[in-house]
C-alpha cells in the first residue's frame, strides 16, 4: 500500500510541476525518463502521465460505488493490444492523422489552457467516460507514447518477478492489473504493456510472491536457448565417438 | 479490513487532490483567457479614440501607420486606409 501512496503523490506532484517553469525543461526530463524506461520499464505511464492518472482516478472513484466492471473480451484484447503499436508505427511514418485519437496530448493542451477543436474535446471526454467502466482503455490500446515506452522497455533489466514457490495461484494480480497482463502465468512480467504501477505487488496477499527485482536473463528465455543448443553438442560428440 | 479502509481513504484523497489541481488549472486558464479578451477589447477601444484625432494628419510623402491599417498607411477622411492624406 505504501508504494501506491508514493505513486499517487508522484502523479499529483508531476501534474503540479507541469504548470511551472519545469515545463520548459521537459525534453531533458523525458530523456531521463527514457533511460529509466530502458532499465526499469514504462514508469512514465504508471507514475507520471496526467491522462493515465485521470483515467485511473475515474476508474477508482467508480470502483467505490460499484464493483462491476466491463472487461474487453480476451480474444479481442489479444489483437487490440497491437493497435497502439500500429499507431506508433504510423506516427513514425509521418501519418499525423493518428494523433487525432491521442487524447493524452489533447488533455495536456487542455490543462495548459489551449483551445481545442470540438472533436479533440469529445475524444478526451469520451475516453474519460469509458475509463469509468474499463480501466485505462486508452493506455491499453490507443496510446502512442505508451507504445513508444513499451518498445524501449523490452529489454529492461528490472522486472516484476513471481516466485512460483510462494504464489498461491489466487490470480488477484491478473484481475487487478490495469493492462490485462496474466501475471500469474509468468515467472517475470516481460510484457511491453506493463506500466510499473505495482498494483499487483501491493495487492498480492502472499508477501514476497511478487517482487520487483533484477532479471536473471537465463530465466527469461536465453537459458532455454542455451539448453537447446547444449545437448546437440553432446550428441554430436557421441556420434564422433561411435564412428 | 483495515487495509481495505486505508485503500479507500487513499483513493478518495488521490481523487480529491487530483480534481482540485485540475479544477484550479482549468479555472485559472479560463480566468486568464477572459482577462485577455477583455483587455484586447479595451485596447481596441483605446486605439480607436487615439486614432480619431489623427485622421488626415499624415503629411504627403511621409510614412505613417495607424494600428488598424496596413504598414505605412493612415486612415483618411473617409475612414479608409490610405498612404497619405494631404
Amino acid at each position: 500500500m505504501r508504494i501506491q501512496i508514493i505513486r499517487h503523490s508522484v502523479q499529483l506532484a508531476f501534474i503540479l510541476l507541469l504548470f511551472t517553469a519545469f515545463f520548459a525543461s521537459l525534453p531533458h526530463f523525458m530523456l531521463i525518463v527514457l533511460i529509466a524506461t530502458i532499465l526499469g520499464g514504462a514508469f512514465y505511464c504508471g507514475w507520471l502521465c496526467p491522462f493515465g492518472t485521470m483515467q485511473e482516478v475515474a476508474n477508482n472513484v467508480a470502483g467505490l460505488f460499484s464493483k462491476r466492471r466491463i472487461a474487453v473480451p480476451e480474444k479481442a484484447a489479444k489483437y487490440l493490444v497491437f493497435l497502439r503499436y500500429v499507431f506508433f508505427a504510423l506516427s513514425l511514418l509521418g501519418v499525423s492523422a493518428v494523433f487525432f485519437l491521442d487524447a493524452r496530448i489533447s488533455f495536456l493542451d487542455m490543462l495548459r489552457g489551449d483551445l481545442l477543436s470540438l472533436a479533440a474535446y469529445s475524444v478526451v471526454i469520451s475516453f474519460i467516460i469509458v475509463s469509468v467502466f474499463i480501466d485505462r482503455l486508452f493506455c491499453n490500446y490507443f496510446c502512442i507514447q505508451g507504445a513508444y515506452f513499451g518498445v524501449f522497455s523490452a529489454l529492461r533489466v528490472f522486472r516484476i518477478k513471481r516466485e512460483h514457490k510462494s504464489c498461491t495461484g489466487c490470480r488477484i494480480c491478473d484481475r487487478i492489473c490495469p493492462m490485462n497482463i496474466k501475471i500469474s502465468e509468468k515467472k517475470y512480467v516481460s510484457s511491453l504493456q506493463c506500466i510499473n504501477c505495482f498494483k499487483c505487488t501491493s495487492k498480492c496477499p502472499k508477501r514476497g510472491a511478487l517482487r520487483y527485482s533484477f532479471v536473471d536473463f537465463r530465466d527469461v528465455g536465453l537459458k532455454k536457448r542455451f539448453q537447446k543448443n547444449r545437448p546437440k553438442k553432446k550428441q554430436s560428440g557421441k556420434k564422433i565417438k561411435s564412428r | 479490513m483495515a487495509k481495505a479502509g486505508l485503500e479507500k481513504k487513499v483513493i478518495i484523497a488521490h481523487a480529491v487532490l487530483f480534481f482540485f489541481i485540475i479544477g484550479f488549472f482549468l479555472y485559472s486558464n479560463f480566468m486568464e483567457r477572459a482577462q485577455q479578451i477583455s483587455s484586447e477589447q479595451e485596447l481596441d477601444e483605446k486605439d480607436l479614440s487615439s486614432i480619431e484625432h489623427l485622421i488626415g494628419t499624415c503629411p504627403r510623402n511621409r510614412l505613417c501607420t495607424t494600428p488598424s491599417c496596413p504598414m505605412w498607411s493612415d486612415i483618411n477622411e473617409d475612414g479608409i486606409c490610405d498612404r497619405s492624406v494631404r
